[in-house]
């Protein structure tokens, strides 16, 4: 075993991203019973928004910097605080947390031993729909969910523990490893972030495909997990470039969701894949031109 | 900051969603791929309300926006050998089942993961009650099962095992420990030990393995 506590930085503004990679990450628990175990800390009765008082909307917009090094101390006395604060960031944080997040590692695999026809279903509401509409979706929406999942998380790594859909391919994209590795030159980085979106047209479900529908709607899952990978990467860039970069793949995110939303809603995709076409080449023109304005 | 209800956040300014207008295939000066604001159909709240009625068939955004954000929450609730996918698997279900629940205008990340928390307590209780019976089958000594923890998981082994390794060293140690621990930097504790910063962090380093082996022997 590792103690989390030996990997504490010894400078305040070290610590400070240190403790913040936790209150995003997996080991806030082990964590807290290190800190718990060297100060004796009891779980405390009053709540953190008394403890920081008007300082919590700063730290939630700005994250930790803001704290002084004696009120950052403060906290890890009474580590059961973290706790909270956690909830705190991951639900009203702002952009300084999501980009925490982003930098975070993804974890290591996710079953998807979640079936679609076991029966999850919104409780009876009056003016509900029939429920054979309700099942129905509710499998396609957790299908849709369960491969994205695995496509994602799990990728060429790790064997599948139960049979997957046949549409199940492999990482492609902007959701590679390597993605987002550092080049020879900022006009490298972009070309190969270009080349990768071009993937796209490699698994494009043919217009007479079964389940079309349910096939594009996980390829543009896809797609939109490559792009929030895109919108929250710090890039290997000049701080400019990097920063018009985040912000240009954050925009064509909004455009996949609506592309998303709107598929699903589809009844003709006819209508619907020249957009998701020109969406992507628009990407890709603009990644390899440099054209990174909004 | 009461269990029971969900997190309220600052207000925010509504989010405005474009929505691409459909493209009439036969028309070719039909615009293709312009965006023209319209309605926020993608929200949270929407979702919630489409899923409330039936309706789950834009479930996966909502679960592609938030379920990063869930597994932390989960792995702070409950012990790492319980299943957190699974657990993360049982909220989301338990998401759809009371989405009728779910209040609009609230924050639907603080609700779900208040479902998360009370998944994972429950997986924990389920965890330790299968400890028991298997100790009581080992030996027929059983021991109550309590997990009564509002908010934040603390393996109580880990804890105790720290707590007398810690004990058992020296005062001058223990300081060491303690005053990193509150995020003092090794500059100020080596002026008071009247230590140099170096050796400060090298002792530093040097008690925490001494600590890690004493709390392995104590758990094994």
């Amino acid at each position: 075993m590792t103690l989390l506590l030996s990997e504490l930085p010894g400078t305040h503004a070290e610590v400070v991203g240190w403790l913040e990679g936790h209150l995003v990450g997996l080991q806030l628990s082990r964590l807290v019973t290190e800190l718990a175990a060297v100060h004796g800390a009891q779980r405390p009765a009053e709540s953190i928004r008394g403890v920081l008082g008007a300082e919590l909307s700063s730290v939630l917009a700005d994250g930790l910097r803001v704290l002084t090094p004696q009120q950052l101390g403060r906290l890890m006395k009474q580590p059961f605080h973290l706790f909270e604060l956690q909830e705190l960031v991951l639900a009203a944080g702002g952009a300084h947390w999501q980009q925490r997040m982003g930098e975070r590692p993804l974890p290591q695999r996710i079953e998807p031993n979640w079936q679609p026809d076991e029966g999850f279903r919104p409780e009876p509401k009056p003016r509900g729909r029939s429920m054979a509409r309700g099942v129905a979706l509710v499998a396609v929406g957790l299908l849709v969910g369960f491969a994205t999942c695995y496509l994602w998380l799990v990728g060429p790594v790790f064997p599948p523990k139960r049979p997957q859909p046949p549409q199940v391919a492999s990482v492609w994209g902007w959701n590679k490893p390597d993605a987002t590795a550092k080049a020879e030159t900022s006009r490298a980085y972009l070309t190969r972030l270009s080349d990768l979106v071009e993937e796209w047209y490699a698994g494009v479900p043919e217009a007479d495909a079964p389940n079309r529908k349910l096939l594009l709607a996980i390829r543009l899952l896809e797609l939109r997990s490559g792009c929030t990978r895109l919108s929250l990467t710090d890039h290997p860039l000049p701080a400019e470039q990097r920063d018009k970069l985040k912000a240009r793949a954050a925009g064509w995110c909004k455009d996949i969701d609506i592309l998303l939303q709107n598929v699903q809603e589809a009844n003709d995709l006819t209508v619907w894949t020249p957009s998701i076409d020109k969406l992507v080449q628009q990407m890709a023109d603009d990644l390899r031109a440099g054209r990174l304005d909004r | 900051m009461s269990r029971d209800r969900p997190l309220k956040t600052e207000a925010k300014p509504p989010p405005v969603t474009f929505i691409v207008p459909p493209l009439a295939p036969d028309d070719p000066n039909a615009p293709t791929g312009a965006l023209v604001p319209l309605r926020d159909t993608n929200s949270d709240d929407a979702i919630m309300a489409e899923t409330a009625s039936g309706d789950t068939s834009k479930f996966g955004v909502l679960w592609a926006r938030h379920n990063d954000k869930l597994m932390p929450i989960i792995a702070s609730n409950c012990p790492s050998e319980v299943d957190r996918e699974g657990v993360a698997q049982d909220t989301w279900s338990n998401v759809i089942t009371r989405a009728g629940q779910y209040e609009p205008g609230s924050n639907f990340a603080a609700w779900l993961f208040r479902i998360g928390t009370n998944a994972a307590h429950d997986a924990t209780r389920a965890a330790k009650r299968e400890a028991a019976k298997r100790k009581r089958d080992s030996d027929e000594r059983g021991d109550p099962v309590e997990f009564d923890d509002p908010r934040g998981y603390v393996d109580p082994d880990l804890l105790a095992a720290l707590q007398g390794c810690l004990g058992e060293l020296p005062e001058r140690s223990r300081e060491i420990v303690r005053r990193r621990g509150e995020n003092e930097d090794n500059q100020d504790i080596a002026v008071t030990l009247t230590l140099s910063p170096s050796r400060c962090s090298q002792l530093y380093h040097e008690i925490l393995r001494n600590l890690r082996a004493c709390v392995e022997g104590k758990l094994s």
